[in-house]
């Protein structure tokens, strides 16, 4: 006697009986199933789960180091994944950084390493000034070594608009946009964290780097002409660091969005960086 | 930190920088990892103009502080890339030899004060300025002066309703 005659609710999909479509226990089949309750499957957290997380405001890029990435010497393009086409792109082979495949750092996931030296990306996006539109970033990174005005990201190649930057002592990072402010000691050297920025051109302004919130300080309204990671003149200002996400939103989420990404950034990282 | 170089005027730079790439095989075409979107990456690219999103038009930029002070880095292990027999049948006899010649000169040199021309706000000036095909979208860095001449430049040439939208933001 075949098992699909006795026990038709095996052959079903996980789904329909998760979502009592059919509930084996209520079919008398009791005898026949293990002891305690059905377990429910787990939903695996996926790389671009952020664009779906936050909606109540609008994305600007999502950049996944699992997702879009192109291989030339080093990364020669990162593709955003919000659907705005502002990809990120390096034409000269000793400035591109290195795509670490199953980094450890980031629970397997994949990460892009900038060497400290020349590493950047030229993103195809010229952010708003604060002062009329503020700017939301999220992204999960790690400070490799610290060095004054390095900078993850940047508005600009000469001025620091938009910038989060190493700046004042070891480990410290702060935003920057004319006005480095909100000096925050969050993310350690070698340390894995999620990160958010926020510019708002006004004292709202904060970072917050793990658990470490720092706000009060306005960052200033300048408005950046370019975007640029790891960088802001290809030389001297190179970081050395990991990023294993990017994300810019039309301000800023709400609270359960941001608790939401934050559950994310657990599941998918791993607990180190959700910390 | 040190790095060798090869030192010279930004335009002979500039030119060995040329027989550089052709040696090594630049522009290289990327190729495409993991899931999810990816650039539009053209198949094919003559290497002229902006680099196209995916492609690697050269190995090193040229370091410069001004048109008379110039760095070409070329490591020990790019400087046997270049001498290898399969370099070697890409350049031409003049180009072998003056890129032979280029690579004895090279000085241990620190890069701190140089700036890689390929990120420079005058480097997308100039690319920018050459290139109006790209105004309805570039967000290069550029000084008034350029602006004045690009915003010229386009009425002379009625440019397009995206192009002027666009252009409208800079001023």
């Amino acid at each position: 006697m075949s098992t699909a005659l006795n026990m038709p609710w095996l052959d079903l999909p996980h789904w329909m009986r998760r979502a009592h479509i059919i509930n084996p226990r209520a079919c008398n089949f009791g005898s026949l199933l293990p002891p305690g309750p059905i377990a429910a499957p787990s939903v695996a957290a996926g790389p671009a789960d952020p664009l779906t997380i936050v909606t109540s405001v609008s994305p600007f890029l999502f950049l996944s180091a699992d997702l879009g990435v192109t291989i030339g010497t080093g990364v020669s393009a990162w593709a955003d994944q919000s659907g705005n086409g502002h990809d990120a792109s390096q034409g000269t082979a000793a400035s591109q950084p290195a795509l670490v495949t199953g980094d450890v750092d980031f629970g397997g996931r994949n990460s892009i390493l900038a060497d400290g030296s020349n590493d950047f990306l030229d993103v195809t996006w010229n952010p708003p000034a604060p002062g009329t539109q503020p700017v939301w970033f999220f992204c999960a990174f790690n400070q490799i070594t610290w060095g004054a005005a390095k900078f993850l990201f940047v508005g600009n190649t000469s001025a620091s608009s938009l910038a989060l930057a190493q700046a004042g002592a070891t480990p410290a990072m702060v935003q920057q946009n004319t006005a480095a402010v909100n000096s925050n000691t969050g993310a350690g050297l070698g340390s894995p964290v999620r990160g958010q920025v926020y510019f708002s051109g006004s004292v709202s302004d904060y970072t917050k780097l793990g658990a470490v919130l720092v706000t009060g300080a306005s960052a200033g309204v300048v408005d950046p002409i370019i975007f640029r990671l790891f960088s802001r003149n290809g030389g001297t200002q190179s970081i050395n660091a990991k990023l294993a996400c990017l994300g810019a939103w039309v301000g800023e989420p709400s609270a359960g969005e941001k608790a939401a990404l934050d559950a994310w950034i657990t599941a998918y990282y791993g607990a180190g960086v959700g910390v | 930190m040190l790095t060798k170089c090869v030192p010279g005027t930004e335009a002979a730079n500039d030119a060995l920088n040329v027989s550089v790439n052709k040696g090594l095989g630049f522009p290289q075409r990327g190729t495409h990892v993991g899931d999810g979107v990816h650039v539009d990456m053209p198949q094919v690219w003559d290497g002229t103009g902006r680099t196209p999103p995916g492609w690697t038009s050269s190995a090193v930029d040229n370091w410069t502080t001004s048109t008379l002070d110039s760095q070409l880095p070329i490591s020990d292990e790019m400087a046997n890339k270049l001498q290898s027999p399969e370099a070697l049948l890409r350049l031409s006899i003049d180009e072998r030899t003056a890129l032979q010649a280029a690579l004895l000169t090279r000085i241990d040199v620190d890069l701190s004060s140089y700036t890689p021309k390929s990120s420079s706000a005058a480097a997308e000036e100039v690319a920018t300025v050459a290139n109006f095909a790209d105004l309805g979208t570039t967000t290069a860095p550029l000084s008034t002066t350029a602006k004045v001449t690009i915003g010229a430049g386009i009425l002379a040439v009625a440019a397009g309703a995206a192009e002027l939208a666009h252009l409208a933001g800079w001023f």
